[in-house]
């Protein structure tokens, strides 16, 4: 049987636009139909309506397309939803990745090997995603994903030869030892009032902890001596970062030892997290060797606006209470003599002052006076109101 | 003096000016009737339906609101009317000798390009294919006959039909498929006719 296609056998097509039909006497039925028309229309209401003009019910095909106004209506969003795809407007293949990765495994589906493969090439895989139990046997190294095609040659070498079980031992060992080396060679070549009056030397130890952990073989055989020169460059933006314990020691030999003693692998990441820069902006970069010498730098992190590291957005109720039941004595005596409470809404700055203070009465400004005296601790919103009450003593 | 518009027309009728009316059957009846007969397969019942169809827009006259044209309008309610026309018949009807589009095909005469024999091989092409229309669903039908039929339009037949383009060249496309089917299971593609010309 031959395949039924959309074009007909010859000379079909102009049969179908010429097919002959019965003409009838269209004159005389043109004359009958304004006979008709003479004697009097119905009224429309009386012909259902619509039957006349409403759209032919025509039963839709089995597989017919939805009409065009149900598929080209823009779907409807709310603003969460507006503002959760603003954020993911960057569109970031890592984004988009991980986000794949976990519908994944929210749907307890397999990554196809088409994911796999772009894990691979992103080279994230290592430090953020592991791969499914699923794989075959020679990608389950701990859960994580070979690095073999990494673009840093340093990273290729140093994971190709930690293999095995001994493999995060000869790492931690090596980073140890490197780091060792590198404290050594720093209080070795820095002069000593340099040590006593930076703050920024165990920045730099800090940070050394990490460095070496993406080149675990070269140091013990101390073919590479670390130097200053050698160091990430992020180092030296990290000298303005506040001192860590071991700044503040005023000795220059405590440092390495103190640094020694911090030496295991999750301290030598946890230790690189708190590292921030002048700006307050977490020095990531200097973890850069770690995953490879020429993929692009991540983006690096920023604290929210509007908060610092320690300021709350709100100051705590308790705190509100302390500062107002610290002036108390003070307030109470404006309202002496006085026989009916006054309600009093107090407004702190951000830096914990009193910017003003809403009391009625013949004693609004003693009392103004009187809790101008209450302090808070900083907070981050512009302005804080807090209402109380206050009774005569 | 240039030929008045539909439009021109339809304002002068809302007047209350008949002849502007007749002007308008005139135009269209030709090809109300076809439509008619096309869906309905009696040319008795065609007939009452082009009447009924110019009869009925008149009475509604007032309700046209000059967003389409005319006569797509009018087609409206002729397909309406032969809809409703088929769905009160009690079976269907099966194209048979006494449809008159088999009849007037047995009875044309008019010169073919070809020769004697091409005209015998477009006779029997010319039944094939109206078995196969017969054998589409109203829609497919419907839609067929208002676009490969009457000539019209993807917009003007979306317009009648009251659905998208992009849904009409579908149907178009499956009801010639379909068409295309039939005519292969009856002995009809390229090569045969190609053989016959």
């Amino acid at each position: 049987m031959t395949t039924p296609s959309v074009k007909l056998p010859r000379n079909a097509d102009e049969l179908l636009r010429d097919l002959p039909l019965p003409e009838p006497d269209f004159e005389a039925q043109a004359r009958a139909i304004e006979e008709r028309l003479l004697q009097g229309v119905p009224s429309v209401a009386a012909l259902s309506p619509e039957l006349l003009l409403e759209v032919p019910s025509l039963d839709a095909e089995p597989g017919e397309p939805a009409l065009a106004s149900q598929v080209r209506a823009a779907p409807k969003s709310h603003f969460a939803e507006m503002a959760r795809r603003s954020v993911g407007k960057p569109n970031d293949d890592a984004a988009q990745l991980a986000k794949e990765l976990l519908a994944a495994t929210a749907h307890r589906r397999r990554p196809d090997a088409q994911m796999v493969a772009r894990v691979r090439a992103a080279g994230k895989g290592a430090t953020a995603t592991p791969l499914p139990l699923s794989e075959p046997r020679r990608d389950r190294h701990s859960g994580v994903v070979p690095r073999a095609d990494a673009s840093s040659p340093t990273a290729t070498a140093g994971v190709a030869r930690a293999e095995g079980d001994k493999r995060g031992l000869f790492i931690a060992l090596a980073g140890v030892a490197l780091a060792a080396a590198a404290a050594v060679a720093l209080f070795a070549k820095s002069p000593p009032e340099a040590v006593e009056g930076s703050t920024s030397r165990p920045a730099v130890a800090a940070t050394a902890e990490v460095v070496p952990a993406a080149r675990p073989a070269p140091a013990p055989r101390g073919e590479e001596p670390l130097t200053l020169n050698a160091l990430p460059t992020a180092v030296a933006a990290a000298k303005e970062a506040p001192p860590p314990e071991a700044a503040r020691t005023p000795k220059p030999g405590p440092a390495p030892a103190r640094a020694r003693s911090a030496l295991t692998p999750s301290s030598a990441l946890a230790s690189a997290a708190p590292v921030r820069s002048a700006e307050g902006v977490p020095a990531t970069a200097a973890r850069e060797p770690v995953k490879g010498a020429e993929s692009a730098p991540e983006p690096a992190l920023r604290p929210a606006q509007g908060h610092s590291d320690n300021v709350p957005l709100n100051p705590s109720s308790g705190a509100v209470s302390t500062a107002l039941a610290s002036v108390r004595s003070g307030v109470q005596a404006c309202l002496a003599g006085q026989t009916d409470p006054v309600r009093v809404s107090v407004t702190f700055a951000s830096d914990g002052h009193v910017s003003s203070v809403a009391a009625g009465g013949p004693s609004g400004a003693c009392l103004q006076a009187a809790f101008s005296q209450a302090r808070i601790s900083p907070f981050a919103r512009d302005s804080f109101t807090a209402t109380t009450t206050v009774r005569p003593p | 003096m240039p030929e008045r518009t539909d439009r021109e027309l339809v304002a002068a009728a809302r007047e209350g000016d008949a002849e502007s009316f007749g002007l308008l059957v005139r135009r269209h009846q030709r090809r109300v009737y076809r439509l008619a007969v096309h869906l309905l397969k009696s040319a008795a019942e065609a007939e009452d339906v082009t009447q009924d169809t110019f009869v009925r827009a008149y009475g509604a006259l007032d309700r046209f609101d000059g967003r389409s044209e005319p006569f797509t309008w009018i087609y409206r309610i002729c397909v309406n009317l032969s809809l409703n026309a088929l769905r009160s018949r009690k079976t269907r009807r099966a194209s048979s000798p006494e449809d008159p589009q088999v009849e007037a095909l047995l009875v044309d005469e008019r010169p073919a390009s070809g020769s004697p024999q091409r005209t015998t091989a477009d006779k029997q092409l010319g039944r094939a294919l109206i078995e196969g229309i017969d054998d589409l669903s109203d829609t497919l039908r419907t839609t067929l006959v208002l676009v490969c039929i009457d000539g019209l339009s993807h917009a003007e037949a979306g317009e009648v039909l009251g659905c998208p383009e992009g849904t009409i060249a579908w149907r178009v496309h499956e009801a010639r498929k379909k068409l295309r089917g039939m005519l292969s299971e009856r002995g009809f593609d390229d090569e045969d006719l190609e053989g016959k010309a």
